[in-house]
């Protein structure tokens, strides 16, 4: 199963946001088995190991460099549906 | 509350073509509508501007458009929503320009299973929204876009 986690400045509201642009992307993308947990950058520090992809925006992103061996999304801007979707699509490893 | 529309009539929070010199006054406009109607404390405005000169504008979501929220334990007496336009942009501190704001007022991050948030990211979704929103002249033309929410992907899972 995929996981996913979508984190920002303090973990309600633009991460809510990433997460449902997130599972819009994932249901175009046909992926059907995954999570997408959101929470504030200061949390993600000490959870985002556990996920394969963690998306933040751009100027937040850097903050959890080092801390997951998953992958690390950053955004330029959280509502861009085509942004999502292929930065998620890159970082997706198939089958 | 957790549809758009009914906090945005309930509180009355729709101020419209404001004026705004800073950043830190946008903020203060748009939280002051749920200041004086009692759902957020006069610590919130206080809370976001610490919380932005922290983090920075986490809460830019799309250009030109602004989601300022803190955290529940920053005042927030009950989930509420406001919606302002400005006239002119204000430069946050990433030097990203904002017309239109979104303060969002959250007792629990449970506002994520609330219609609210989705009918916020359906609104941006709309055709030439922007301007929409920028010619907005009134409450009524605010409703009659979240009107146009309604068939959103992002709406499926709700009821009306």
């Amino acid at each position: 199963m995929l996981k996913i986690l979508a984190a920002c400045g303090n973990g309600m509201g633009s991460s809510m946001v990433i997460k449902m642009k997130i599972e819009n992307a994932l249901k175009i993308l046909e992926i059907e088995e995954y999570r997408v947990d959101f929470c504030s950058v200061g949390e993600a520090k000490s959870v985002a190991n556990g996920y394969d992809i963690v998306v933040a925006s751009q100027h937040l992103i850097n903050e959890l460099e080092g801390r997951t061996t998953g992958k690390l999304v950053g955004l330029a801007n959280l509502m861009d549906d085509v942004e999502i979707r292929e930065k998620l699509e890159a970082n997706i490893s198939k089958g | 509350m957790s549809d758009l529309r009914q906090s945005l009539a309930a509180e009355k929070s729709i101020l419209l073509q404001q004026k705004a010199n800073t950043w830190e006054e946008a903020i203060a406009l748009c939280v002051a509508p749920l200041e004086q109607s009692g759902a957020v404390s006069d610590a919130y405005a206080k809370a976001i501007i610490a919380s932005t000169l922290a983090h920075g504008p986490y809460y830019i979501l799309t250009p030109g458009m602004a989601m300022p929220h803190a955290r529940p334990e920053d005042g927030v007496m009950r989930n509420a929503f406001s919606l302002i336009t400005l006239v002119e942009p204000v430069i946050f501190p990433d030097g990203k320009p904002v017309s239109i704001l979104v303060c969002l007022a959250a007792t629990s991050a449970e506002i994520h299973l609330s219609k609210a948030i989705p009918q916020i990211i359906a609104l941006f979704e709309l055709d030439d929204i922007f301007n929409k929103l920028a010619q907005a002249e009134d409450e009524s033309a605010i409703y009659d876009l979240l009107e146009q929410t309604k068939g959103s992907k992002y709406l499926a899972n709700f009821t009306d």
